[in-house]
């Protein structure tokens, strides 16, 4: 973007055309007659989709993102049920991890899974990184207390290896068997799925693997799948092609059948959706379809702004949860950093 | 940061295109096309909606990674199907040389050995060469050289679907154990039942249409357990599909069975007036909480058992000298409120009438009111596995273990309408002692001398 060449259309993840929004085509006019053609977005998708009212991208697609876990590992080592509460995880995830397959978690670097868990485990304590009048919020007992309570999780259920891994190191330590429950896509489902991976007991892995929620903390249950956007540079020398042409691949004609190519690793921004036949052809993946409308937006209770997809860029709730996890900081000098860095990015 | 941007490839948009038609005008050479059709010793299609599933791989093992799975929900028989290189599935593989082709029907859109419920076909000369056409399969025709999997003397798995409001309880997105169990003990094995659950996940206006969906799919037996929503959504979309209920709430005052002696038409099962227990639940709570005179009670108005339950608690609480601030929760999302306003009222504890969407919850509920350091009870005995003070209830695996029962005599011929409804006459008294001493009580002796089971379980 910065350099004003390149593609005539980007697809961006998270909201992170917003920190662009003065050098992309206000696609409004485009987006409201597909929601007047198709009805409404699902609201957090429609938030990363905009700035102030107008659209800075098309809402395209959403990756939803669940725990997934393996039936058997819980079951053999005493689990009854998937745990309801993060309590209920620690206190189960001790017995995983002692049976040799942990919680396998990243909370590196990465573009989503550690987006993914971090925004939605601090959400559940109730911490937000701001206010709804946009103010920097975190530092408060709520934050604290999931900082705190995170590091016991990690040393009593987590891998400790997740502290470096990126979006694809889950996937291969599920599939391999070395991990019994991790944050994800429904990218190590399609996987096991399309490649047919045999368990230890020669058996398709697909039937062992189960999609679960979040588990819920003291402010409830509380999700965040990532979205994406396709927008179009004002620099693009093609402006009105692109824009004729996102316009005819957000047709239903057109988006159905994408949906369906993406063996449902994809949802729909729009909700129309979500009784689309594709849920039918992969029934073990309907729980993401069912916790769809869970989510939030970025930046929340503020608005998903350019400054929430810069404390995403620059992995700041990631590394609060990170450096305590590794022991590098305190819980509290974890959040007085969280908080300064957030304090520059949004009030700096 | 290079990861930001990430190019549309527009090829990729044309290359779908080929998926949503079904036709018969692609040259041969390039596709392998048949019939498939179900075989006529099913006597019915094993569901109304299956999801079908056509497969090629290059290995007659079922174990090696199909090379496409090409999945058609709603699938009407006989289909036909045509396979090209454009339904590929298995990235880097390609579509050419010697191709098995098999059929399948799978409730969970599973490939590989199959599992429960899971119905097959083979094309008997296979393998076949692309540009193959009359590739017919049958589907669900006894093979002979396969050894059954199943009971012998079925003609087919039967079918339960278990229909839930709350969210998916006990083994997720599975079957809760205590059910399994109780078919266990009458003597179905592992693969001679298939359960197809369907859980609202707390939404209880999915119910009527995961119903709708359960009699789609030709279950035997519908279990709707839990509240009555789930029985009345599945009441709504059947008369002939017989159902089983577990329901918390008294089916025949509330008009879902004739009597409960007789129930006629499609519905029977166990029925829990609990309204009839709270008055005693609420004299233990207020016996083990000395003082107690405002006692919070969360309450669902979406569940149609509440409102007999509230009257009766409200009539309890008049004869024991305690006030009641009844709280509405709708869902996990109402809880905040409920607790602000407890607190900001000076209740000094609480009873939470049961429903699926607290019992999915309990977890949390049980944290929120130790944290508001109120002494909580309800009537199912996982809410103090949970952390809660105390419970009072029938056992929840005695009751799936009657709602096996009931699923069992249905099956081997009896009429729903002629099965007499039961109710459970058992209750257990169960009392944590860690929820008591976090939050300071003393159970009094004449309370716990009453208690059934004393558990010491923290759950942090």
């Amino acid at each position: 973007m910065e350099s004003r060449q390149g593609p005539d259309i980007i697809q961006f993840f998270h909201n992170w055309q917003n920190q662009y929004a003065d050098a992309v085509v206000d696609v409004t006019d485009l987006c409201t007659a597909l929601e007047s053609k198709y009805g409404p977005y699902i609201d957090y998708a429609k938030a990363h989709a905009t700035l102030d009212g107008r659209f800075t991208g098309v809402p395209h697609t959403i990756v939803p993102h669940l725990f997934v876990a393996r039936m058997s590992s819980l079951k053999s080592a005493g689990t009854r049920y998937w745990p309801k509460t993060w309590d209920e995880l620690r206190q189960e995830g001790k017995k995983w991890k002692s049976a040799g397959r942990p919680i396998g978690q990243t909370v590196g670097h990465t573009v989503g899974d550690a987006v993914v868990f971090a925004y939605s485990y601090l959400w559940s304590f109730g911490a937000a990184e701001r206010d709804a009048q946009g103010r920097v919020a975190i530092r408060g007992p709520e934050a604290l207390e999931s900082l705190k309570f995170f590091k016991a999780l990690w040393d009593d259920a987590m891998d400790p290896a997740g502290a470096g891994w990126d979006d694809v190191s889950n996937n291969r330590a599920f599939l391999s068997g070395a991990i019994s429950a991790t944050t994800n896509a429904p990218s190590i489902y399609l996987a096991a799925s399309n490649q047919l991976i045999l368990d230890e007991t020669r058996q398709p892995l697909v039937r062992d693997i189960i999609h679960v929620p979040h588990p819920a903390g003291p402010a409830g249950l509380a999700h965040y799948h990532y979205t994406q956007q396709l927008a179009i540079p004002k620099y693009s020398p093609n402006v009105d092609a692109a824009r004729e042409f996102v316009g005819w691949l957000m047709e239903k004609e057109q988006f159905a059948t994408y949906l369906r190519r993406s063996q449902g690793y994809y949802a729909a921004a729009l909700k129309l959706y979500l009784a689309d036949p594709v849920w039918d052809m992969f029934p073990a993946l309907r729980p993401y379809r069912d916790h769809l409308l869970d989510g939030r937006h970025l930046g929340w209770k503020g608005p998903a702004d350019g400054r929430a997809a810069r404390a995403v860029q620059d992995y700041v709730l990631i590394d609060m949860l990170k450096n305590v996890a590794t022991g590098e900081r305190s819980p509290d000098a974890s959040l007085r950093w969280g908080e300064s860095r957030l304090k520059a990015i949004y009030q700096g | 940061m290079a990861t930001l941007i990430v190019m549309m490839v527009l090829v990729a948009t044309s290359a779908c295109r080929s998926e949503v038609e079904q036709s018969s005008t692609a040259p041969p050479q390039t596709a392998i096309s048949g019939t498939i059709g179900l075989h006529p010793s099913l006597k019915n299609p094993p569901h109304e909606a299956p999801l079908l599933m056509v497969l090629a791989s290059k290995s007659p093992d079922p174990n090696q990674p199909p090379i496409i799975v090409k999945r058609v929900p709603d699938a009407t028989f006989p289909y036909r199907y045509q396979l090209t290189a454009e339904n590929i599935t298995l990235v880097g593989s390609t579509f050419e040389g010697e191709i098995y082709v098999t059929a399948r029907i799978d409730p969970t859109g599973t490939v590989g050995a199959s599992g429960p419920g899971t119905l097959e076909g083979t094309y008997p000369r296979n393998p076949v060469i692309v540009g193959a056409v009359d590739v017919d399969i049958t589907i669900g025709a006894p093979t002979p050289s396969a050894a059954p999997r199943t009971a012998p003397n079925r003609d087919r798995i039967p079918r339960i679907g278990l229909l839930w409001a709350g969210q998916t309880p006990f083994d997720t997105w599975s079957v809760p154990e205590a059910l399994r169990e109780g078919f266990r003990e009458l003597g179905y094995g592992e693969g001679q039942i298939a359960f197809e659950p369907r859980y609202a996940e707390s939404r209880q206006e999915r119910l009527p249409e995961l119903a709708a969906e359960l009699v789609r799919l030709g279950v035997d037996v519908i279990l709707a357990a839990g509240d009555p929503t789930a029985l009345q959504a599945a009441q709504s979309v059947t008369k002939t599909v017989p159902i089983v209920t577990m329901a918390f709430a008294d089916a025949a005052q509330l008009g879902f069975v004739a009597s409960l002696a007789r129930p006629g038409g499609n519905v029977t099962g166990l029925s829990f007036p609990f309204a009839e227990l709270v008055g005693k639940q609420l004299e233990i709570l207020v016996a083990s909480v000395p003082g107690a005179s405002r006692i919070g009670v969360l309450w669902n108005p979406d569940n149609p058992a509440h409102a007999p339950v509230l009257t009766r608690l409200h009539v309890a609480a008049q004869a024991q000298g305690t006030v009641l601030q009844p709280l509405e929760v709708r869902g996990p999302g109402d809880f905040e409120d409920a607790f602000s306003a407890m607190r900001a009222d000076g209740a000094s504890a609480l009873v939470a009438i049961w429903d699926p969407m607290l019992y999915a919850h309990s977890g949390w509920l049980t944290r929120l009111a130790l944290g508001s350091r109120l002494p909580a009870s309800s009537t199912f005995t996982e809410f103090v596995a949970a952390g809660g003070l105390i419970a009072y209830g029938p056992n929840t695996h005695d009751m799936f273990r009657g709602a096996a029962s009931y699923v069992d005599r249905i099956l081997k011929g009896a009429r729903p309408a002629d099965l007499p409804m039961e109710q459970p006459t058992k209750f257990e008294l169960v009392i944590n002692l860690t929820t008591a001493k976090a939050l300071g009580l003393d159970i009094p002796q004449s309370v716990l001398m009453r208690a059934d089971r004393v558990i010491h379980q923290g759950w942090r």
